[in-house]
């Protein structure tokens, strides 16, 4: 029997056994959450609870399906020949998770993801495999927290720029509005913008759900992928242009209350309608390439 | 090839299993939490600023206003505690003191700095500029700038801690930061802004550095190298 079976392993040209084994996955995956389930409580208890990042659950599930997708594929590619490369690139995506559990430090909690998933990835198929899976291991950039400086200037530009419209196009409809700094007056109100009307919290879940739809959709036509990204942050700031002009004209022709009632359900509003946007915008570009081509 | 060789794929799938392990037994037993180094209690300002000192006290009289630390009304920044208050001393010039003080890192005091608060409610900065200000024993890093929009001209003087340095906006205080990260404590931070309403700067200074000498004389020696850092004594 023994002798036998030895003799079938050794003839074949590529043994079952070298190929990545689904048994090999489950092991893995195993060992994945047993390391990241801590950083996922913690990540929950923090960085998540963040209007900005609330979509970092959401992101690790879309990569997971990405790859999910892919599974066939990966199953039949020849195990790399050299996993050393691989293997480097995991431990200094597994110091960082180390050092980030150690100093509580969710930036690097979050950036650990992409060296680990590109080591194991490395590791089992090498570049090939890499090359199938770049755009999930990419994906995981949106885990990642922007510095608290660069946040606190892009969100000023931001605003400026919301109260510059909205007030601009007020003046133009000949309403009395007036602005200082980012306080804006409208009649007898004062409304002040506040760093959350900035948008900056919609704009990188908005852009996270962009990149991922051009990824799906436009992936291979190259110009309507560029086109789309560069079309996101645009539509972003006008979706929070049109919040700051829907609130200040409620607050003038409504009052006070009214102006704080709509003032929490428009995040969700315009979240949807910048969406739709995005999608009308696709359309149109649909619609202008396939015109140029024929 | 003997049958019970392990394949090379299951090596390597093995070492990439022991080497998630790793840290996954370091977490979970406790190995990697941070250190914690809550021991020194927490800061309650309004306790730690002395109601008067020097030549000046508490102005009863709601004569001036300091403007609000304008982030302070946000949700972002629930971890952040602030004061304000108005001084007067014996000639009677007027100072308004706004603290903000962040138990955690950063982010939350970043949104307090005078150069976001002013502008946002309506004010141009000019002669923004950075000085070592003698404290006679040792120095505190100071910046100004005058705020201005009409009817209210705010010459400023402010300085931020962390741990229990003092260090302005900018390169050392990112150092500062990134060594109290890399030793495990979350620093604490405070901005401590100091403004009068004067349409001659360099008078304002003045009296800010009066004002800012007597304040450093009246507080308590464990507020001190808190408020102002230990370079300052």
């Amino acid at each position: 029997m023994n002798v036998s079976a030895t003799h079938r392993f050794t003839t074949k040209v590529t043994p079952d056994d070298e190929y990545v084994r689904p048994m090999h996955l489950y092991a893995i995956v195993l060992a994945l959450l047993a390391a990241y389930v801590p950083v996922y409580r913690e990540l929950a208890a923090d960085l998540w609870r963040q209007e900005a990042y609330a979509h970092g659950p959401l992101i690790l599930l879309a990569v997971m399906a990405l790859i999910a997708a892919r599974s066939r594929e990966l199953s039949r590619l020849s195990p790399s020949g050299r996993p050393l490369g691989g293997a480097v690139v995991l431990l200094a995506g597994i110091a960082m998770l180390w050092l980030g559990v150690v100093r509580s430090f969710p930036a690097w909690m979050a950036a650990s993801h992409i060296p680990v998933l590109a080591g194991i990835v490395l590791m089992l198929w090498g570049r090939p495999g890499l090359r199938r899976l770049w755009f999930p291991v990419l994906f995981l950039v949106f885990l990642i927290p922007l510095p608290a400086i660069f946040i606190e200037v892009l969100t000023w530009q931001m605003k400026d720029w919301i109260a510059l419209a909205a007030v601009g196009l007020l003046e133009r409809l000949d309403y009395p509005v007036a602005r200082s700094g980012m306080i804006i007056l409208v009649g007898q109100y004062q409304m002040l913008i506040a760093n959350a009307c900035s948008g900056l919290h919609s704009m990188l879940s908005l852009s996270a759900l962009g990149v991922l739809y051009a990824y799906l959709t436009a992936r291979h036509d190259r110009t309507r992928s560029i086109l789309l990204l560069s079309g996101v942050l645009p539509i972003a700031l006008a979706a929070n242009v049109l919040r700051t002009l829907v609130l200040l004209l409620v607050t003038y022709h409504a009052g006070d209350a009214a102006g704080r009632y709509w003032h929490e359900l428009m995040g969700t509003i315009m979240f949807v309608v910048a969406l739709a946007m995005l999608l009308a915008f696709d359309r149109t570009l649909i619609m202008l390439l396939s015109g140029r081509r024929s | 090839m003997s049958q019970s060789r392990l394949s090379a794929c299951t090596i390597r799938v093995v070492a990439i299993v022991l080497m998630l392990c790793s840290v996954a037994v370091a977490t979970w037993s406790g190995m990697a939490k941070p250190a914690v180094t809550e021991d020194r209690p927490s800061i309650d300002l309004a306790a730690w600023i002395p109601p008067s000192f020097g030549a000046w006290r508490v102005d009863g009289s709601v004569n001036v206003v300091p403007l609000s630390f304008i982030a302070a009304a946000e949700a972002e920044t629930v971890y952040v505690q602030t004061l304000e208050r108005v001084y007067v001393d014996d000639r009677n010039r007027r100072i308004m003191l706004s603290l903000a003080y962040g138990d955690r890192q950063e982010g939350d005091l970043q949104a307090h700095r005078p150069e976001f608060c002013f502008k946002a409610q309506g004010f141009q900065l000019a002669g923004i500029h950075d000085l070592k200000l003698d404290t006679g024993s040792g120095y505190l890093p100071v910046r100004r700038m005058e705020a201005r929009r009409p009817g209210r001209t705010e010459p400023v003087s402010y300085w931020l801690t962390i741990g229990e340095q003092a260090a302005l906006p900018g390169l050392r205080r990112k150092l500062a930061q990134l060594r109290h990260g890399l030793t495990g404590e979350t620093p604490e931070g405070v901005l401590i802004r100091i403004s009068s309403l004067d349409e001659t700067a360099t008078h304002a200074y003045a009296v800010h550095d009066d004002f800012i000498h007597d304040l450093l004389a009246g507080l308590s020696p464990e507020a001190r190298p808190r408020l102002a850092g230990k370079q300052a004594y």
